[in-house]
């Protein structure tokens, strides 16, 4: 908590600066294409402890933000602006709810194609998928069954997707940004 | 270069961990991606990109921690050695802490 001194104070006349958070951003409507976005460390650093957990299904490891996304969440669950988009995927993310975070995520890139946070969290959350299907293949007995080919064919697509958001289309933000 | 260039590459950094991740569950599937690399490149990559060795020396204490076949337990031990000395000298970050403890957890949880 910051301090600010008043002028001719003494020590004792110190009063502690109350920071307001804003909770519910100003929402636009509008596609953000070609506008810089700015990164959030913080949704990225989350997700970063996620992957070092390197278990699949511990989820409530680290969810420093989680109230405040449900509040986010709960009041504009039906904008579909990219805030709300982007902290209902996240919630489902955390909720194990990988297909609907992605549909949501897709949503809010949609909004925002140039974001890098939503393009990271996007191919995280089809990194998970990815791994929740082979959990299914591994559990198949039959390899000539028609399921176990379309299971197989499906992780291959999602673990492409996953490498494609990950890797090219950020290195052309970079690339765009002057930064490579 | 752009005022926000830095805060760019900090995303590549978190980008290119998911990199890693996705890298170890692509070959644990023997499942191969056109363009995706080893995971020892991308903790290469990690480590030596500026201001985030740190991530680096975490990857590669967990690329160690997976090693199997003849001679992998020293590597394993060099790798439990590594995460616990991140963790000594940075208190402040949880991550090497977390992959420890993780890897703790899988071996004693029976």
């Amino acid at each position: 908590m910051k301090f600010i001194r008043m002028a001719g104070s003494t020590d004792a006349d110190l009063k502690p600066e109350i920071q307001r958070v804003n909770l519910f951003p100003k929402m636009s409507h509008q596609p953000d294409v070609g506008r810089p976005v700015p990164s959030k460390t913080k949704d990225l650093q989350d997700l970063l402890l996620y992957l070092l957990s390197g278990s699949y299904r511990l989820h409530s490891l680290v969810i420093s933000d989680y109230e405040i996304l449900k509040q986010l969440y709960q009041k504009a669950a039906q904008s579909n602006t990219y805030d709300s988009l982007f902290a209902s995927g996240k919630n489902h993310f955390y909720m194990n709810d990988f297909e609907k975070a992605r549909e949501s995520l897709v949503g809010a890139l949609k909004l925002r194609p140039d974001d890098p946070t939503c393009l990271i969290w996007l191919g995280v959350v089809n990194l998970y998928l990815g791994v929740r299907v082979s959990r299914q293949i591994r559990g198949m007995t039959n390899k000539m069954d028609t399921d176990y080919k379309t299971l197989v064919t499906t992780r291959d697509r999602i673990f492409g997707e996953a490498c494609k958001l990950l890797s090219s289309k950020i290195e052309t933000l970079l690339s765009q940004s002057g930064c490579l | 270069m752009f005022i926000g260039c830095k805060r760019m590459k900090n995303v590549a950094h978190y980008a290119n961990y998911a990199l890693f991740k996705l890298s170890y569950a692509a070959r644990r599937e023997r499942v191969k991606i056109p363009l995706l690399e080893d995971p020892e490149s991308y903790a290469t990559s990690l480590k030596q990109s500026d201001g985030q060795q740190y991530l680096g020396y975490v990857a590669w204490g967990l690329n160690y921690l997976n090693m199997t076949g003849t001679g992998s337990e020293d590597k394993q031990e060099l790798g439990r050695n590594v995460l616990q000395e991140l963790v000594e000298a940075n208190a402040s970050r949880p991550e090497a802490y977390i992959a420890l403890w993780q890897v703790d957890y899988k071996d004693n949880k029976d």
